[in-house]
């Protein structure tokens, strides 16, 4: 491994949080190094096209949304150190990141650390889940936003929240058919949040244009229908959606079908916490997400000292929290690293936390009304696959707990689930609905697989790169 | 299986090459990765999996899930999404 040269703060990530984080921290005179392993900086929400695209309308190489370069335009900075194509796997003695590009590994000793590593679209398991054609539904945003590529020609969204309305109008708009948007959210039951969107008026205006097009298109939007098949030989070809029960599960004989070429699956985020959880730091159980995040305190310090997370790893609230939230972090990592006084650390926090509880409401209505409910995990059956990696099927997790498995570790012991390339990173939240069912426990009793390092995995040659070989004489 | 799935207004793109899909000849677009090229091309599956035979292709598009497996230039199980096509290159989609 090389060693590279101290760093008073590494930030790990270059979407809304990492970037506002490193941008805040330099400016407060703290040398940063931002670590991204994507080619460009811009994160998932920011993703740029590749350079070698021409555009006629500018900010499409900046991922189409206008609010992009008031935060791409931060870098780069004179010193703000940026590593792009770059891996984090793991971290040695809290202060020593171990990282990796495709050629080899690096360690990388740093005093604080700002985790601003996102998330990605959360798994749904049904009959068929697994066949090529069927995406997730950023997955899809990103294809057709920065590779300018569709995910097929006859589209069906399922899934749960704004973005599969946002995904509805990109396809029609790059000339998809959009054949169904099925919306797992019962709205009827929500009229309660509205109150908080007051004031939010951009966002709503926003949600009404796609509504509009969705309309003006002829698209079917059916709410409180979530999938529940996919069919086809070696390409998806037909999918089925079912009518939700009052906790969120299909009811049986409300089936419907559609003839499709892509399925994309929008049930949400979940936090990329697995280098939070190498740091060790301690995890909370999320209601509305019905999974875990790390835990912060109100300057987005976690349970570990000197170690910060921005952004959806630990809050699935969008890009504008996202920033805020990183701003927090790179002001008062730069207060511990003597930058800045207590007393413009205090004033300025102020005024962003205010901010902050501002754009957390709406946010907060927003994962209410889009709750993960518990009845949606029935949409798999027995002989559905769970990992997708190992291929075991649910029936092989629920015999495992027959045969005396207790939790998730046990579980990824008995079965294999969970020790694929994703690492649990799919199969956890899956299997964790039907440890607690079985076990009696509740979900928030189980904690998620155990991180080890590497925590994704690099080429055993990438790993030894440069290692010394002991010789005796 | 639908044809070419490059969206085509709003955008150019520079001077295509080719690059050798299971023995076919293939276009590609400076800027794209082997994934846009492999799912531009329509086509069955990205890869077969090792214990079931299943089909499997594109699925979380940021290098988390593994799905997207494929043999580039001899190398196997290369992430398809996560990496730029370049003038040559020979790709096999890992099916059985």
């Amino acid at each position: 491994m090389t060693q590279l040269a101290p760093t008073p703060l590494t930030v790990v990530g270059a979407g809304p949080a990492g970037i506002m984080a490193a941008f805040t921290a330099a400016e407060a005179g703290v040398s940063v190094t931002l670590i991204d392993d994507n080619p460009l900086p811009g994160g998932q929400y920011y993703r740029q096209a590749p350079p070698e695209f021409r555009f006629s309308d500018p900010i499409d190489a900046q991922s189409g949304r206008p609010d992009a370069p008031a935060v791409l335009k931060k870098l780069p900075h004179p010193i703000i150190k940026v590593l792009n194509n770059m891996l984090v796997w793991g971290v040695f003695d809290q202060h020593n990141l171990a990282l990796a590009d495709g050629e080899q590994s690096y360690l990388l000793p740093t005093d604080r650390v700002i985790l601003a590593t996102g998330a990605y679209d959360r798994p749904f398991a049904f009959t068929g889940w697994t066949l090529p054609g069927i995406i997730g539904a950023g997955a899809a945003l990103r294809m057709i936003k920065t590779q300018w590529v569709l995910p097929g020609k006859r589209v069906l969204l399922a899934g749960l929240g704004p973005l599969q309305l946002a995904l509805a109008d990109a396809l029609i708009k790059s000339g998809a058919e959009v054949v169904c948007v099925a919306e797992a959210a019962n709205l009827m039951r929500s009229w309660q949040q509205l109150p908080k969107f007051w004031g939010h008026w951009e966002r709503i205006q926003e949600g009404m244009a796609y509504l509009n097009n969705l309309r003006k298109n002829k698209v079917p939007v059916l709410y409180n229908y979530a999938i529940v098949g996919a069919f086809g030989k070696d390409h998806v070809e037909k999918a089925q959606i079912a009518r939700l029960d009052e906790q969120g599960a299909p009811i049986p004989g409300t089936e419907r079908q559609f003839d499709v070429d892509s399925v994309c699956l929008g049930y949400g985020l979940l936090p990329s916490f697995q280098l939070a959880a190498a740091f060790g730091c301690q995890l909370r159980f999320d209601q509305n997400l019905g999974w875990y995040a790390p835990q912060h305190d109100a300057s987005m310090e976690t349970t570990q000292e000197g170690v910060f997370v921005a952004g959806d790893v630990t809050d699935i609230a969008g890009a504008k929290v996202a920033q805020v939230e990183g701003q927090i972090a790179g002001l008062t990592a730069a207060h511990q690293l003597g930058c800045i006084s207590g007393k413009v650390l205090a004033e300025r926090l102020g005024s962003l936390r205010s901010r902050l509880k501002r754009l957390n409401r709406l946010a907060e209505a927003l994962q209410k009304i889009y709750a993960f409910r518990p009845g949606l995990a029935k949409a798999a059956k027995e002989d559905t696959l769970l990992c997708r990696c190992e291929e075991i099927t649910f029936g092989q997790v629920k015999k495992a707990l027959a045969d005396g498995a207790t939790d998730l570790n046990q579980v990824k012991l008995a079965t294999r689930a969970g020790m694929g390339y994703c690492q649990g990173r799919f199969c956890s939240v899956l299997a964790a609905p039907v440890v607690a069912e079985v076990t009696g426990q509740s979900m928030s009793d189980l904690y998620p697989f155990t991180v080890r390092p590497p925590i994704q995995p690099i080429p055993l040659g990438v790993l030894a790169s440069g290692a010394k070989i002991n010789s005796h004489p | 299986m639908p044809g070419d799935l490059r969206i085509q207004t709003g955008v150019t793109r520079g001077q295509p090459f080719q690059i050798t899909v299971n023995g076919n000849a293939v276009e590609a677009y400076p800027g794209e990765t082997i994934a846009t090229v492999l799912l531009a091309e329509g086509g069955p599956a990205f890869r077969h999996t090792a214990l079931s035979g299943e089909p499997r292709g594109l699925f979380c598009g940021m290098g988390l899930c593994f799905d997207c497996l494929v043999t580039l230039n001899g190398k196997q199980n290369v992430r398809a999404c996560l990496t730029y096509a370049q003038p040559g290159d020979i790709v096999e989609r890992q099916l059985r």
